[in-house]
């Protein structure tokens, strides 16, 4: 299901028909409630079975750019990096990252400067891993022997909209299909404040069937 | 059987019981059946989410007309340059050519269908609109044409979109002066000026929005240049003359709609003359499905 399916099936759903006025249903807001639920339902995924689905990660190659590097540095910076969600408050959404230079390798990602700099110290770590790689603020930083120009990676990014061979149009919109129902529940109650539509009660009998059906959220 | 203006005017003196209602002259007749016309037109347009509204004004409703926009702009006036018998807008699709930035055309082989080679990888997927244009050599590769990916940097050429036709080759080019451009072609939703502030829902390539301001329909976003719209709308209503005999009215309108148009002139004939049993029996009949 690509993002404009997903946008008029989630917009559809609370108003019976994706035409409105409602500037809550246009599609900068929808698509941004999108990606939100999206970060929160791989959150969930991780806490609850410590892994995430492959379809929501994405495959990215971040571009090199020589002018972009300090003179006489060790490391390589990497520059227009889209935000990645945080799965907890160690894992974030990198999944692999390697294949340095068209070599098979992985790098290690790590979450800051101080922790590098204990790795760096450490004399089984420093022999066990050759490249480091730090995310933040919209930059990679990567620590390596040698300069390293391109490698890949798979993320799951705050928004998938982002990375450059994500075709909006065609693409399907990298969650598992099973957890869109979930997303529409958190989207239905959470953002757009409306409760699910309750059913005209059509039988004269003095029995209320109009009771919202139960959503376990 | 033909409905002419002057069917029509037999019919709202039968609704509005003539020999017992005021008088109108022909001239004041037709001023309140253009202002009647108007209304019901835009009672239809209210309820639109039914195929009965196009059915009702079918020799009005336009769709699918393409304009070439200037500078994101299409006149609406009355005879102008644009959108020359405008009354009402319904849809409007915008098109724009987004340009591959940063990637060329490397390759293009002498095969058919001629597939050419990006100098990086693009999120150009099969079946998508492109613009490809600089090719030399090879020139049958430039032209609007849809592509079937091979990967993510190789794509072959096709000139329809369900990629039976290849485009043959003249020629071996390789070179860095081919461009390739996408066609974005997406419905745009009505802008107001209230909603100008939104960050969030800011006019894009994919999801444009368009305004009506200045006798001109503004296609967004500005940054952009549009290069066609097409649009939906309805078109210049034919108004009924009661002394016209030979135009049918039923070229232009449903029967229904007809009697519709009728009930609406009768409820104003009622206002204009301050007959309350009038306006009631015309409303009954317009609140009839």
């Amino acid at each position: 299901m690509t993002l404009p399916e997903l946008r008029e099936r989630v917009s559809s759903a609370p108003t019976g028909g994706y035409i409105t006025s409602d500037s809550r249903m246009d599609a900068g807001y929808i698509d941004n409630l999108i990606h939100s639920a999206r970060a929160f339902i791989a959150c969930e995924r991780w806490k609850q079975y410590g892994q995430v689905p492959p379809a929501y990660y994405q495959k990215f190659e971040p571009d090199f750019s020589k002018l972009a590097q300090e003179a006489g540095s060790c490391f390589t910076v990497f520059y227009d990096i889209p935000q990645i969600i945080a799965l907890d408050g160690r894992a974030s959404g990198i999944g692999f990252i390697g294949n340095l230079n068209g070599i098979a390798c992985q790098i290690r990602e790590v979450s800051s400067l101080g922790e590098f700099a204990s790795f760096q110290t450490d004399r089984i770590m420093k022999s066990g891993r050759k490249a480091y790689l730090i995310n933040g603020q919209g930059e990679f930083t990567v620590w390596f022997k040698d300069k390293i120009k391109s490698f890949q990676m798979e993320i799951i990014a705050a928004d998938p909209t982002l990375l450059p061979l994500y075709n909006v149009d065609y693409d399907d919109y990298p969650m598992d299909i099973s957890d869109i129902p979930k997303m529409e529940t958190y989207m239905l109650q959470g953002s757009f404040g409306l409760i699910y539509k309750t059913p005209i009660d059509r039988i004269n009998d003095s029995r209320d069937v109009t009771v919202p059906p139960q959503v376990n959220p | 059987m033909p409905l002419t203006g002057q069917d029509f005017d037999r019919i709202i003196d039968l609704k509005s019981d003539n020999a017992y209602s005021g008088y109108f002259d022909n001239a004041k007749k037709n001023r309140i059946i253009a202002e009647a016309t108007n209304k019901a037109i835009d009672l239809k347009i209210a309820t639109n989410d039914r195929i009965q509204t196009e059915s009702d004004l079918f020799g009005i409703y336009k769709s699918n007309i393409i304009y070439t926009p200037i500078t994101n702009t299409i006149s609406l006036i009355l005879g102008g340059a644009g959108i020359a018998d405008y009354f009402r807008m319904m849809n409007l699709k915008a098109q724009f050519i987004v340009p591959l930035t940063g990637n060329y055309i490397s390759e293009a082989l002498n095969s058919t269908p001629i597939r050419i080679t990006l100098n990086k990888k693009s999120n150009l997927r099969s079946k998508e609109n492109v613009i490809v244009s600089g090719v030399t050599v090879n020139t049958n590769a430039n032209g609007t044409r849809y592509v079937k990916m091979v990967n993510p940097s190789k794509y072959s050429l096709y000139s329809d979109v369900n990629l039976l036709n290849p485009i043959a080759s003249n020629g071996l080019y390789t070179g860095t002066v081919g461009t390739i451009s996408r066609v974005v072609y997406n419905s745009a939703k009505d802008m107001h000026s209230n909603r100008k502030f939104s960050k969030l829902n800011e006019p894009t390539v994919h999801n444009p929005k368009f305004e009506i301001a200045n006798g001109l329909v503004k296609v967004y976003p500005l940054t952009w240049v549009c290069s066609e719209v097409t649009v939906d709308y309805i078109s210049t209503p034919t108004y009924v003359d009661v002394d016209e005999g030979t135009i049918d009215l039923l070229q232009t309108y449903s029967s229904r709609f007809i009697y519709f148009l009728a009930d609406e002139v009768v409820k104003l004939f009622g206002e204009q003359s301050r007959d309350d049993g009038e306006i009631i029996n015309a409303n009954m009949e317009i609140s009839q499905p």
